[in-house]
């Protein structure tokens, strides 16, 4: 399974209805700071091979998947303004939170089934599925 | 010290540039492949991490629809990414990718043989 396939996929309750298509998909980045205080610095030298760079800063690790975000109304991209608090530049982000409301997070453990050899793909949500918050 | 960051996949990851180790673009991220905690298929419900950046000729497919079989699009490894920011940068060179194999190959049997082929133009200062 890709992320591909979960991208725009109709979203269908436990008993069949639909309840949205899945906009995004959400992953916690495992990070692990690196020693010492300052934290990351600048790169300065542009000569210098970037690895030695990228030692000196947060390294990422796994990349768990933590869920899905629905959206009830629209598959098209929503910039991310629903999720963070910018509000600028006006009106770009009240359209795109107008045409996203409603939009939540399930949880990938609350996901039951992913049928992937029909198009459009369907996400079953399990009985009980929670409906989060989408803030990053 | 570890922690967790957040990001989604359309906002953080898909079309970013991946740079290898000495800063040299690669390929953007086309897709992720995710699978299972030991490799195995990703199946609902279950704990599932990105096992991959799918990188291809994702050009084709998109112009005249279809789609390529995951398997068998070239692949980076997620164990050699080490810093996800504005570009996903990777821990390896891309010459030890195989996700680079058409450039190498053309490098090494059609833009070598031509005369000057071999030249590096960097090398001279």
């Amino acid at each position: 399974m890709n992320v591909g396939d979960l991208l725009d996929a109709h979203v269908e309750e436990p008993e069949g209805a639909r309840v949205g298509v899945v906009v995004d998909v959400r992953f916690a980045l495992a990070v692990t700071e690196p020693e010492g205080e300052g934290g990351e610095e600048d790169r300065e030298n542009p000569d210098a091979p970037l690895s030695e760079h990228t030692a000196t800063r947060d390294e990422v690790g796994a990349a768990r998947l933590v869920g899905l975000l629905v959206s009830p109304r629209s598959a098209g991209s929503f910039l991310g303004y629903e999720r963070t608090d910018v509000r600028s530049p006006w009106p770009v982000p009240q359209l795109v939170r107008r045409r996203h409301r409603g939009t939540f997070l399930v949880d990938w453990a609350d996901v039951a089934e992913v049928r992937t050899g029909s198009e459009p793909v369907v996400v079953r949500l399990a009985a009980g599925y929670e409906r989060r918050s989408p803030a990053l | 010290m570890t922690r967790e960051r957040i990001v989604d996949a359309r906002l953080h990851l898909l079309s970013r540039q991946v740079l290898d180790a000495d800063g040299e673009p690669v390929r953007a991220v086309d897709d992720l492949e995710l699978t299972g905690p030991d490799g195995q298929e990703a199946r609902p419900g279950e704990a599932v991490r990105v096992g991959a950046i799918l990188v291809g000729p994702s050009l084709f497919t998109r112009l005249f629809g279809g789609a390529v079989l995951a398997s068998r699009l070239p692949r980076i490894a997620w164990s050699d990414v080490a810093h996800v920011g504005t570009a996903i940068e990777l821990s390896v060179r891309s010459d030890e990718l195989d996700a680079d194999w058409v450039e190498l190959w053309l490098r090494d049997h059609l833009v070598g043989r031509i005369p000057g082929g071999r030249h590096d133009p960097e090398a001279d200062g």
